[in-house]
């Protein structure tokens, strides 16, 4: 993989106005159950139907952090060679997470992403800026936030 | 400590000594054997911090979790469910701990001090993460755990409130693994 066009490798490969998109997933009653259990999270608005029907929405809500951690992994899984480029260095963090609509049993999410910002960071790496939107079946967002994640440079940030 | 509990045994049964609770606290299951966050914090889901309002919080309270060791079946767990089967190292080798993994288990962490304590009973909304810093990079067999602490109280109207907080993971060797600020929407005590 020597080419140049639409490789992206190192920090320098990237440009302001990338756009990843990612394939889409239907959040289950399984999906909520197993989260809970992993993070351990059973706050009653996930997990509890008859608690549930009492709140504003009537029904069990997906917890926000199952849209953030798959807005990441529907990205790995659909853009791998961009989204984990050779010089991935791990994510430095992210900044203005907004959980902006709940996420039900049956919703289908997708994450949309567009590289904003290109910092400089230090000699080997540098971050990338990505504004990253999670949208449900019917277009309306449901997560929005800017991810920072470390890329390694070209030539001697590369180790090589 | 052991030892205390030996003396005591050899006057009453083994049964009767554990049985007898070790202060004015309620007794606490087997299963929840005091860990690190029990001996370090005051927070060991057995004291009454539950909190209902806005009110019941003062800038500068901070609360600690018990800790959690990340296991290979977290990891394969979590892949499992996300979906997402790339295995990074760590700089010894270890499989990675993702770091949205680690956050969010260091954010649930916090959930395990009490019900009702880190959020209280008239919680109505949250806000999100303002922002998030990752920083040690952590792998299986690490140890983490989180304190959060109220940094503001912002009165909004006359029924709510936003608490802002500031959290922090730690690792075993109080390494930081990663910290948010974030807020939350919640209710006021009625005047009455």
């Amino acid at each position: 993989m020597s080419g140049q066009k639409d490789i992206r490798e190192f920090w320098e490969d990237f440009a302001v106005g990338d756009r990843i998109e990612t394939g889409s997933r239907t959040i289950t009653e399984t999906d909520i159950v197993t989260w809970s259990g992993l993070v351990g999270d059973w706050n009653p608005v996930h997990v509890d139907v008859e608690h549930a029907k009492l709140s504003p929405f009537g029904q069990r809500i997906a917890h926000g952090n199952i849209a953030f951690n798959l807005s990441v992994a529907l990205a790995a899984q659909s853009a791998r060679g961009v989204y984990r480029p050779v010089g991935y260095a791990g994510l430095a963090g992210w900044e203005a997470v907004r959980f902006t609509a709940p996420v039900f049993i049956g919703d289908t999410i997708r994450a949309e992403r567009e590289l904003v910002d290109m910092e400089k960071g230090s000699d080997d790496c540098g971050i990338l800026v990505y504004e990253v939107r999670v949208l449900k079946q019917d277009d309306e967002l449901c997560m929005i936030g800017r991810e920072r994640m470390l890329v390694r440079k070209r030539g001697i940030g590369a180790g090589a | 400590m052991d030892g205390h509990r030996r003396r005591r045994a050899n006057a009453k049964s083994i049964r009767d000594a554990e049985d007898e609770p070790p202060a004015p606290v309620a007794r606490a299951p087997a299963s929840r054997a005091p860990g690190r966050g029990a001996v370090n914090g005051a927070a060991s889901g057995t004291s009454p911090l539950e909190k209902l309002y806005f009110e019941d919080y003062a800038v500068g309270e901070s609360f600690e979790s018990v800790g959690r060791t990340f296991t290979e079946a977290d990891l394969v767990l979590y892949s499992m469910f996300t979906g997402d089967w790339d295995r990074l190292l760590t700089s010894d080798g270890r499989w990675k701990v993702p770091e949205m993994f680690a956050y969010s288990v260091g954010l649930c962490l916090l959930l395990g001090i009490g019900r009702f304590v880190y959020m209280p009973r008239s919680f109505i909304a949250f806000y999100g993460f303002d922002h998030i810093t990752f920083g040690t990079e952590i792998g299986i067999g690490d140890t983490i755990r989180s304190t959060v602490t109220v940094t503001d109280l912002v009165e909004r109207d006359e029924g709510r409130g936003i608490i802002v907080w500031r959290h922090e993971t730690v690792d075993q060797h109080g390494r930081q693994v990663c910290s948010s600020n974030h807020r939350a929407l919640c209710g006021r005590r009625g005047e009455q």
